[in-house]
């Protein structure tokens, strides 16, 4: 299922990309620039989604657009095995640097003993949410071009805002219910410590995150199966 | 062997037939020059044939099953008109990248590429370079290098010489003929008339999606070659007698006027008797020269009609 050359590949191209690079770079320095100089704020999830957006976007759009797709694909590579490892690729990096980030400032914050314990939540809901938002983008960039999946995303995200405003104001449950879950579906939420502290676990968040992120990569593979791929554009 | 049966595709809900029951196909070590005007729907069949546009009807068969089968697709090399690669990669790196997707051992990596990049004439300098440093007669070696990876058993080829110097256009029609002769089917299309004639077994002229003829270029009429004798007087039998001579030497008189003819000969044995037939009946021949571009004519031929 995974390619390892496309594997491979992936990671090199996101890595060597310097807007990519400069943004990973803003998201990570300024905290811990702040734990050296001696503020030690509590580490905290939240950096996976960022890290899948910036290495994500575009990860299935962009090689559409620019006609690198077409020569991978003349190539005995399956299209499912392509999606599934360029998604692969973004989830494994965007989790690597969000575990690096929480590494280092839990590190430069001294955590105590039984910080690691809150830490090592954190780190796992960074992965989790890394590994969805990866998932959601390469959905959303299955169906656009460029790197027009982000922009889609944040227009979905505004329109579940207003959903959730507007079933709120209209007193429409619906409303609400439409924009709350389409939320959900674009970021993937997973509580960890509030999952498995309560009593019974909530198994059902668990299953709820899992089939949101299969639903998505299942999209996006049967969307990757069915389109035509233009290697010409414009051409005869 | 390729076999494309009746393959028909449209766009934009049918409005638009880009592709109207095309049928040929090309057998194993044959060059198949795919020849057409701009909107013939020659770079469609391209995105058939490697499994890349959805035909609406027909059949592509290979060998190895349909052009959606792996197999199909590790045994295809295929070199794009646009060159778009991944420019961030070197020239190395990106056909290295592409003999792993083709699923060649990794143990005979280093030699192969090597062996690809080497016989594109790529110079050794440029191998480590990255590929948006690469001019256009450089990406176009380098592709080529990654479609004859293998080799492949089917070479799709789009423009292959386009932005080549005329040394690089030499070089890769013998990497071309190379291949041909160790069995590879190749595909071409091309505006290039000339390369097509002198690389292909075959061609395909397509227009508005269509078969329009099949033309075997080495055929008995297709391989005669015409010549342009001129001389400087002509005996009084003039017409008849040139017809004469012609016909004895085993050539036809195409065209005749005061102070040249063309005629079509089936070899040089038969230009060499036209000659000298022509000298014995009293032309003072001056001049023999051949006349190339056949296929160029035969579509100014039917573009005029």
């Amino acid at each position: 299922m995974i390619v390892r050359p496309i594997l491979r590949h992936t990671w090199l191209e996101v890595l060597r990309s310097p807007i990519r690079l400069t943004l990973v770079l803003l998201l990570l320095v300024p905290g811990w620039l702040f734990g050296l100089l001696g503020q030690h704020p509590q580490p905290t999830s939240g950096s996976g989604f960022w890290f899948a957006l910036i290495l994500g976007a575009g990860i299935i759009g962009r090689p559409a657009s620019n006609g690198t797709l077409a020569l991978v694909l003349s190539r005995p590579v399956p299209r499912v095995s392509y999606v599934i490892t360029r998604w692969f690729a973004v989830a494994t990096l965007a989790s690597g640097l969000a575990l690096l980030n929480l590494g280092v400032k839990g590190l430069l914050a001294q955590v105590s003993a039984g910080g690691w314990g809150h830490l090592g939540f954190a780190a796992a809901e960074d992965v989790l949410s890394a590994t969805a938002a990866a998932a959601v983008l390469t959905l959303l960039s299955s169906v656009v071009g460029g790197l027009g999946d982000v922009a889609l995303l944040a227009i979905l995200r505004i329109v579940a805002e207003i959903l959730q405003g507007l079933g709120g104001f209209l007193s429409k449950p619906a409303l609400s219910w439409m924009g709350y879950h389409l939320r959900d579906l674009l970021v993937p939420p997973l509580d960890l410590e509030t999952v498995f502290r309560s009593t019974p676990i909530s198994w059902l968040a668990i299953v709820a995150y899992l089939s949101t992120v299969t639903l998505c990569l299942a999209a996006a593979t049967e969307l990757m199966c069915r389109r035509e791929i233009s290697y010409a554009g414009g051409g005869d | 062997m390729l076999r494309v049966e009746g393959l028909s595709k449209t766009y934009r809900g049918g409005r638009v037939r880009a592709l109207d029951g095309m049928t040929f196909e090309a057998r194993a070590g044959e060059a198949l020059g795919i020849v057409g005007p701009n909107g013939a729907g020659k770079t469609t069949l391209m995105g058939c044939l490697l499994g890349l546009l959805r035909p609406d009807s027909g059949t592509i068969q290979f060998t190895e099953g349909d052009q959606n089968a792996l197999a199909v697709r590790a045994a295809t090399g295929y070199l794009p008109e646009r060159l778009n690669f991944d420019r961030w990669m070197t020239g190395w790196a990106f056909v290295a990248y592409h003999h792993a997707l083709a699923r060649r051992p990794p143990t005979t990596r280093e030699a192969e590429v090597t062996a690809a990049l080497e016989s594109v004439g790529l110079q050794t300098d440029a191998w480590r370079s990255p590929v948006r440093r690469y001019s256009r007669g450089m990406l176009q070696r380098v592709g080529l290098a990654q479609a004859i990876l293998g080799p492949p058993r089917y070479l799709l080829l789009d423009e292959p010489s386009s932005g080549v110097d005329p040394a690089g256009v030499l070089q890769i029609r013998a990497v071309l003929n190379d291949l041909k002769a160790r069995g590879t089917t190749i595909v071409l299309n091309s505006h290039q008339l000339d390369q097509v004639e002198k690389l292909c077994d075959r061609v395909v002229l397509v227009r508005g999606g269509r078969v329009e003829a099949i033309d075997d270029l080495h055929s008995n009429e297709r391989g005669r070659r015409e010549v342009e004798v001129r001389w400087a007087s002509v005996p009084p039998a003039g017409l008849t007698g040139a017809s004469a001579v012609a016909a004895s030497a085993g050539c036809e008189l195409k065209t005749f006027e005061e102070q040249r003819g063309v005629f079509a000969a089936a070899s040089e044995d038969a230009v060499a008797a036209l000659v000298r037939g022509l000298t014995e009946a009293g032309f003072s021949v001056v001049g023999v020269a051949s006349i190339e571009g056949r296929l160029e004519r035969h579509f100014a031929g039917r573009d005029a009609t």
